[in-house]
């Protein structure tokens, strides 16, 4: 595969958690909801002022063993203000002013200063659907930024969004944060 | 209200009555169902929509409000009346060699109940006044006792098991006139006689201008010659030729048989040019409940707040798939929702009611933001790299959409469900398959491939089933095709509205 280079600066890398019971220094939990179209745990973190979103699972393998896996996504914290507006300009058909039929994503777009985009996804959720947030200036553990970048994410079916309740969670959170309650 | 006698498209006679008159015909059997089931059935009958209108002021029972123009909200009338009981449709029995007995000289006989004579042929019945007439009958047809009786039962007018005597007691029947025989042509000799089409059952009602009476000459049985190579590569001139073609469709399966439009050969070049996806006219199917939306309370045909999506589960996945190919490639199906199913490889569940939408992609597509693309690796990886080249560049789709690349994943995607790291056979968690992946052999290098794989899954929909071929799979029993229909694939940023495309004339809603 091709060398592909972190396209932005990349600030500070966050305090990585793995486990979600164990929050390191500066961490503490703002939000929990679990995926009703999957068995996925979602965790929201403030990450000494940033946003961490964990992504748990939890379960026994076929084997007999427990299999736990704590990932975390680092995204400003303007990213609980701007997703559901984005959201709903992305949203829009090319008569209403949106982007041209067929286009995937936004432009990479500066929320809290880090560059950000928001994808459709199509293969989601048995093919219902629902939408992917990429970081562009966080590289994920294990990927060189120089060589194989690639960037932070998180991916939601839209049932999860619209009838799990994921959407207005995130714009409670939001009016928190513009409130000085976050 | 009058009695009325309708001839649908196949030949089979139907019986219209009001709420105070009994069908003419003693051998009529009433048509019961449900809402839908008879909406669906008035739709195959013959009528236009202002003749049902007539028909439905000469109940003189209460009508709803409705839409006289719109065809649907008229059957929807034409099926409430049904249901009410203002109108009863009873079913005639066919009076021909198919449902009779074939005889000797020329002739068959076909019997049914009586004393009421058939209401919708011109045939009379044998006038037999004793049993003595009656067995001179078969004999002078060369019809057996046993053959008889056997037609009897089989026919479910006489059952002969219990009975002591049952020749004499049946022979009986028809010189009582309990039982009617009617001398049928057989086909190879003469032509059948002549049906009677919208005429009504008697003189002395009240007539109602419906459809012209038929010519007096026998009908032969005709068979028009092939249109598939015209329609072949013909757009629709706008959705209502679209649907109109689909109902000619019918007859030119019934004169014919199922013929493939296009080739295997076909098929594949057209799969591979990605020409397909352009043109104007495009299908999806789905099951009819997906009109609705959950939360809709309303199921009633005409409400369409649900979105163009579909549950079906075929060669290529399990579980609600974005099915669709364009108007070309499904026009020799007809609109029967079994042969569709089948030309597309997907199961059919006997008893589910089907929709079929056909888009005017011209209208729909600033509306809806689709676009769509035929499912092989070429295509979407074309589109992939021009509409996420950050995610999905040339050097990555290059190597992963491919029929050796895809078998590696699915084996590698099916082990991770096998072991319960992926949590259903629709995860696309790329964090659990990366647990997954870390207890394999695979490099580094493999893994983060293999992971970006998935990240095209999620975001593409190209699942570990994925065939890359842009066919799909021909089932059809009597079809000389292992192909069935050019597959596209839609991308959008949210499903589409129904109503909201039907409101703007970009679809047409077919309930099948």
């Amino acid at each position: 595969m091709s060398i592909s280079k972190s396209p932005y600066f990349l600030p500070p890398a966050l305090p990585e958690i793995t486990r979600h019971d164990l929050l390191p220094s500066g961490c503490y939990e703002i939000a929990y909801l679990k995926d009703n179209t999957c068995s996925t745990h979602w965790y929201f973190i403030n990450n000494n002022g940033f946003l961490s979103i964990l992504n748990v699972a939890s379960r026994t393998l076929n084997d007999g063993s427990h299999f736990y896996r704590c990932s975390n996504d680092d995204f400003p914290l303007e990213f609980l203000t701007w997703f559901p507006e984005v959201l709903t300009e992305f949203q829009k058909s090319p008569a209403e002013g949106g982007l041209h039929a067929g286009a995937m994503t936004t432009p990479d777009i500066n929320v809290g200063g880090e560059m950000l985009c928001l994808q459709r996804a199509m293969g989601v959720d048995q093919d219902r659907g629902g939408y992917i947030v990429r970081n562009r200036c966080r590289c994920k553990k294990g990927y060189d930024p120089e060589v194989d970048f690639e960037p932070h994410d998180v991916c939601w079916a839209s049932r999860f969004l619209y009838d799990g309740g994921l959407l207005n969670m995130i714009k409670d959170l939001g009016q928190k944060l513009v409130e000085g309650k976050i | 209200m009058v009695n009325l006698v309708i001839k649908d498209i196949a030949g089979q006679t139907y019986e219209l009555t009001g709420r105070s008159s009994a069908p003419r015909a003693s051998a009529a059997k009433r048509y019961s169902g449900d809402a839908y089931s008879i909406f669906r059935f008035v739709a195959t009958l013959p009528l236009a929509s202002d003749q049902w209108v007539q028909i439905l002021k000469s109940t003189q029972h209460y009508l709803p409000n409705f839409d006289s123009s719109n065809p649907a909200e008229v059957r929807q009338a034409v099926a409430q009346a049904i249901m009410r009981g203002d109108l009863t449709l009873y079913q005639l029995p066919s009076l021909n060699i198919s449902h009779g007995i074939k005889g000797k000289k020329g002739f068959g006989l076909s019997i049914i109940k009586g004393p009421n004579p058939h209401s919708a042929t011109e045939l009379t019945p044998e006038a037999i006044r004793s049993t003595d007439a009656a067995q001179q009958l078969l004999n002078d047809l060369g019809i057996s006792t046993q053959a008889f009786l056997g037609y009897l039962t089989n026919e479910n007018i006489f059952n002969g098991e219990q009975k002591k005597n049952p020749l004499s007691e049946a022979l009986q029947l028809l010189a009582s006139g309990e039982l009617l025989a009617y001398k049928i042509p057989l086909p190879s000799k003469t032509p059948p006689a002549k049906a009677v089409e919208y005429v009504a059952a008697a003189s002395a009602d009240k007539p109602v201008p419906l459809a012209p009476e038929s010519s007096a000459k026998p009908e032969q049985p005709k068979k028009t010659p092939s249109t598939l190579d015209a329609r072949k590569g013909e757009p629709p001139k706008s959705l209502d030729d679209a649907e109109a073609r689909l109902g000619s469709m019918k007859q030119e399966i019934t004169d014919n048989g199922y013929k493939p439009k296009y080739s295997d050969e076909e098929l594949l070049q057209q799969a591979q040019s990605g020409e397909v996806a352009n043109e104007r006219y495009h299908v999806r199917f789905m099951e009819a409940g997906h009109q609705w939306d959950r939360a809709d309370s309303v199921k009633d045909e005409n409400n369409l707040t649900g979105k163009l999506g579909r549950e079906f589960s075929g060669e290529t996945g399990t579980g609600p798939r974005y099915w669709s190919t364009t108007f070309d490639q499904i026009e020799d199906a007809d609109s029967d929702p079994q042969l569709i199913c089948q030309k597309l490889g997907i199961d059919y569940a006997p008893g589910t009611k089907y929709t079929m939408a056909i888009i005017d992609t011209e209208q729909a597509k600033p509306l809806t933001g689709c676009e769509c693309v035929a499912a092989t690796f070429n295509n979407i990886s074309e589109f992939s790299n021009r509409e996420l080249p950050a995610e999905f560049p040339k050097e990555f789709t290059d190597q992963v959409m491919t029929a050796d690349y895809q078998a590696a994943y699915k084996k590698h995607y099916e082990s991770a469900r096998a072991e319960n790291y992926l949590d259903s056979d629709w995860s696309t968690n790329k964090e659990d398959f990366a647990a997954y992946l870390s207890t394999t052999d695979l490099s580094e290098k493999e893994k983060k491939t293999m992971i970006k794989r998935m990240d095209m899954h999620r975001q593409i929909g190209s699942n570990q089933h994925y065939l890359g071929n842009g066919v799909t799979k021909d089932e059809i029993e009597l079809s000389p095709n292992k192909f069935g229909a050019v597959e596209t694939h839609n991308f959008e940023r949210k499903p589409a509205n129904l109503q909201a495309l039907k409101d703007k004339g970009a679809i047409k809603v077919i309930y099948l």
